[in-house]
């Protein structure tokens, strides 16, 4: 086992092509093999072939399943359901935030139900949504909406309770009114903080908006795949549904990312952390 | 999903306190948090005994009261919560143990790192809800599929942060073990992992949280016991106060749980105390 | 590597300077190095130290002055083993310099001290590979933490103690080793100046007690002719040695006494030209202790 930890590394060494190419194939070894055994295990029936589709299969079913772009309306519900939400209670979170963060006293009468508010697991609510708003469309984008605004609301809050004393007490030296300070003090200085609970908000929607539809059967979207497949024990749909999941939540957080990167572009990158 | 943001539990903040409020005394920080429970409470007191909504919906306080005191007297809520945490604890343990190894080994390990690196942040896209289809079709539904999914969840988690605690140990701290030349073990004992101790607990905290999550989740849908279970079944009974009495549970256990965490880092790293202040 | 791991614990006993006379008391020569590092993003690289000639006598006090870029750290780091990529030679006693050694002691210029260790502990961190017996190693730990006047400390951590007592952890961590060479890097820059005197004027006692040779390297002009027997003075781009002057004073020395003021004066005009010699300090004081520790919080 190396231990590039306790080598010498002021700097990157670069390695040759060579090195490059090995490290490269050193890579792709497990990948591969995972791929090559899936593929041996279907060919050659060590696994169930009832359950298990081969990677062809898996391919032909994306096209099947595709071919009135069904996929794309799919995706699409899905995306809008999760914005809608997203919108919905990410901006409730921000205000809520907002007036904790702002006045110790909001703060001392809403934050202890707000922590214990977040500790219960987000889908522990369904049952309750779905009696008091039925299984429609409402009920869905409050559930999302759920999702983004715990995020929101405690990264805001915490931001703007961790402004730095000597900040405060520099605006109050060159007597700021509430207005400045909050303009020229307390926002930039809580920024990284809000767009980090912005951007977690966009990732636990996604998950939410999934969820929700797996859970409250919802026509086409990205949950509907994903229950339809396991409930006609089509494992190939389902890895249908992973795919279009993970990969929206890929490009969700690194779109989040970028946007929170080009934002704070001017500081030092300790404050992105 | 790329629970990788979250995972780094960087997003969501576990203070060591979370009820920790201004400098006001204890017994006035505890009454002003209590003012808006009550007032909830209040509020659906007279939402109910002025029939703003109808009881099915809505049932009194007194009735989620007396639901709680009948399934606390019963036994039955004890069985269920039971249920519900034997199930954590042993997909917890399962998973953090696994996500510790693997943490640790491509933390220290740049080839290790290599080598598992494509395939563990691939399943790191997917969240534990995309896994459950997957794991009802191959698995089944039943015990067996709860464990490995709850472990999952925590394995990730543990082992990002591991990774990532040891690989931003600072430089400038390894070069004092190499000016005394500690051995690898001396190193790993004495600086790299104090150094990541902080970190490690944020995933170990954090894959808790979320594989407390992740067994409500599965419990709506699998099993005959357990918090989720009593959900659902309160809501296909119409049994608000069913389901009332399992949301509280469940966060007040998952607070629970967080907190005996939270003070069992404080023991791990007490030499961080005054750290954050300066 | 001049230390080899054999030594014996009866010749360690602590506080016996004569220690290992082969490596130790060999004569530390650097001939012709240089280092230059990788320029960021751009071709070509960056020249730290060009050219540097020095031989150091054991058992002398060498201080080593100059702004900053001039490469007094880079110089300290290739002498401790700790970067081994340069040109040129550096030697020990005929024995070329490759990795760290117990041999030579390091005191960081940001401490270094590690948070979760007692200030004992993080002095006994430095002798895990020393080959004392447990026992000695108690007592080696205990006499530095006298020698350094911090025996009711010893089960402080690092973040209750104050600048200057995490100063003298970091120095009695940098000697427990009992060390042929002691390498110090800017060691009271973070500190006010009352307590940077004092700590100062307890340095060259350790120094005369032990024996050991001492390289300072600092951008405090008073503090370098203070201490060291002789004083190079660097000058940045490419670091290299602008002037050696030999400080024929006794010691101890004072600061009031007119030859010091004129030693000061003459090395201060390398820097400034003469109108300005008054400015003591080549560059701000190092870094703020408060800034050491927010990069270990991040």
């Amino acid at each position: 086992m190396t231990f590039p930890m306790l080598q010498k590394s002021l700097h990157k060494r670069r390695g040759s092509a060579g090195a490059e190419i090995r490290r490269w194939l050193w890579k792709s070894i497990l990948p591969a093999s995972i791929l090559a055994f899936w593929a041996l295990a279907t060919r050659f029936h060590w696994v169930d072939r009832k359950i298990w589709a081969s990677p062809a299969q898996v391919w032909q079913a994306t096209l099947g399943l595709n071919r009135d772009g069904f996929l794309w309306l799919a995706l699409g519900e899905s995306l809008l359901r999760d914005l809608a939400g997203f919108l919905l209670g990410a901006a409730a979170g921000l205000a809520a935030g907002g007036v904790l963060g702002w006045s110790p006293w909001a703060y001392r009468l809403g934050a202890p139900t707000l922590h214990f508010l977040k500790a219960i697991a987000i889908f522990a609510w369904i049952p309750l949504l779905t009696m008091v708003f039925g299984i429609g469309e409402a009920s869905k984008i409050v559930f999302i909406a759920l999702a983004a605004f715990y995020p929101a609301a405690l990264n805001t809050l915490e931001g703007i309770r961790s402004v730095p004393k000597s900040q405060l007490e520099l605006a109050r030296a060159y007597r700021l009114d509430p207005w400045q300070r909050l303009r020229k003090v307390i926002l930039p200085s809580a920024l990284p903080s809000i767009l980090t609970g912005v951007q977690v908000a966009l990732i636990l929607t996604w998950l939410a908006t999934v969820g929700v539809e797996y859970f409250m059967s919802a026509g086409p979207s990205v949950g509907g795949i994903l229950l339809n497949g396991a409930e006609s024990f089509h494992l190939e749909i389902v890895f249908i549904g992973i795919i279009l999941l993970g990969s929206v939540g890929f490009a969700l957080n690194q779109g989040a990312h970028a946007l929170g990167r080009r934002l704070l572009r001017h500081r030092p990158q300790t404050l992105k952390a | 999903m790329s629970r990788s943001a979250l995972a780094s539990g960087s997003s969501i903040r576990f203070s060591p306190r979370p009820f920790a409020a201004g400098r006001a005394p204890a017994p006035v920080r505890i009454l002003a948090g209590l003012v808006l429970p009550s007032a909830l409470l209040l509020l659906w007191h007279n939402a109910s005994t002025r029939g703003w909504a109808p009881p099915q919906i809505l049932p009194a306080p007194a009735v989620a009261w007396s639901s709680f005191l009948d399934l606390l007297a019963s036994g039955d809520l004890r069985t269920h919560v039971q249920a519900s945490l034997i199930r954590v604890l042993i997909s917890f343990a399962l998973g953090s143990a696994a996500g510790l190894a693997l943490g640790l080994a491509m933390g220290l390990s740049r080839r290790l790192d290599d080598l598992f690196g494509a395939v563990f942040h691939g399943i790191n896209q997917v969240p534990t809800l995309g896994w459950l289809p997957v794991l009802i079709v191959v698995v089944g539904i039943n015990d067996r599929l709860t464990h490995i999914l709850i472990a999952q969840a925590v394995f990730v988690s543990v082992a990002i942060n591991t990774q990532r605690g040891i690989r931003q140990v600072p430089e400038r701290l390894v070069e004092v073990a190499r000016a005394y030349r500690l051995s690898r073990t001396q190193s790993l004992r004495k600086v790299v992992l104090p150094a990541a101790v902080p970190q490690i607990f944020t995933g170990i905290r954090f894959g808790l949280a979320n594989g407390w999550a992740s067994l409500v989740v599965v419990e709506l849908l699998v099993g005959s016991e357990g918090l989720g279970y009593l959900m659902s079944w309160g809501r296909q009974a119409f049994q608000l106060d069913l389901v009332l009495v399992a949301i509280v549970a469940v966060g007040i256990i998952g607070w629970i749980l967080d907190a005996g965490l939270a003070r069992l880092e404080g023991t791990f790293t007490a030499w961080r105390t005054g750290e954050a202040a300066a | 590597m001049p230390w080899a791991g054999g030594f014996s614990a009866i010749d360690r006993k602590p506080l016996k300077p004569e220690v290992d006379i082969m490596t130790t008391k060999g004569i530390l020569e650097i001939r012709n190095l240089g280092k230059a590092f990788p320029a960021n993003g751009r071709k070509g690289s960056l020249q730290a130290l060009d050219g540097i000639n020095l031989s150091i006598r054991p058992g002398e006090f060498v201080s080593i002055v100059g702004g900053s870029g001039c490469g007094k750290s880079t110089l300290l780091r290739l002498i401790s083993g700790l970067d081994d990529e340069f040109q040129g030679e550096i030697s020990i006693g005929g024995a070329p310099v490759r990795g760290t050694s117990l041999d030579r002691g390091i005191v960081f210029q940001d401490l270094r001290l590690l948070p979760w260790l007692t200030a004992e502990a993080n002095i006994a961190l430095a002798l895990e590979n020393s080959g004392l017996s447990k026992a000695d190693k108690r007592q080696a730990v205990a006499e530095h933490l006298k020698l350094v006047g911090l025996e009711k400390f010893a089960q402080a951590y690092p973040h209750q103690l104050s600048g200057g007592m995490s100063q003298r952890v970091a120095i009695a961590r940098g000697l427990v080793n009992r060390p042929g060479l002691l390498l110090l890097d800017e060691p009271f820059g973070a500190l006010d100046a009352l307590t940077r005197s004092r700590l100062q004027a307890e340095l060259e006692r350790i120094w005369r007690e032990e024996g050991i040779t001492m390289i300072l390297v600092t951008h405090d002009v008073e503090e370098a002719v203070f201490l060291g027997d002789r004083v190079i003075v660097m000058e940045p781009g490419p670091g290299r040695i602008r002037r050696e002057l030999r400080i024929p004073l006794p010691r101890p020395r004072r600061r009031s006494d007119p030859r010091f003021l004129e030693i000061k004066e003459d090395i201060l005009r390398e820097f400034t030209g003469p109108e300005t010699a008054e400015a003591e300090s080549l560059e701000p004081a190092g870094r703020p202790l408060a800034e050491a520790r927010l990069d270990w919080a991040a």
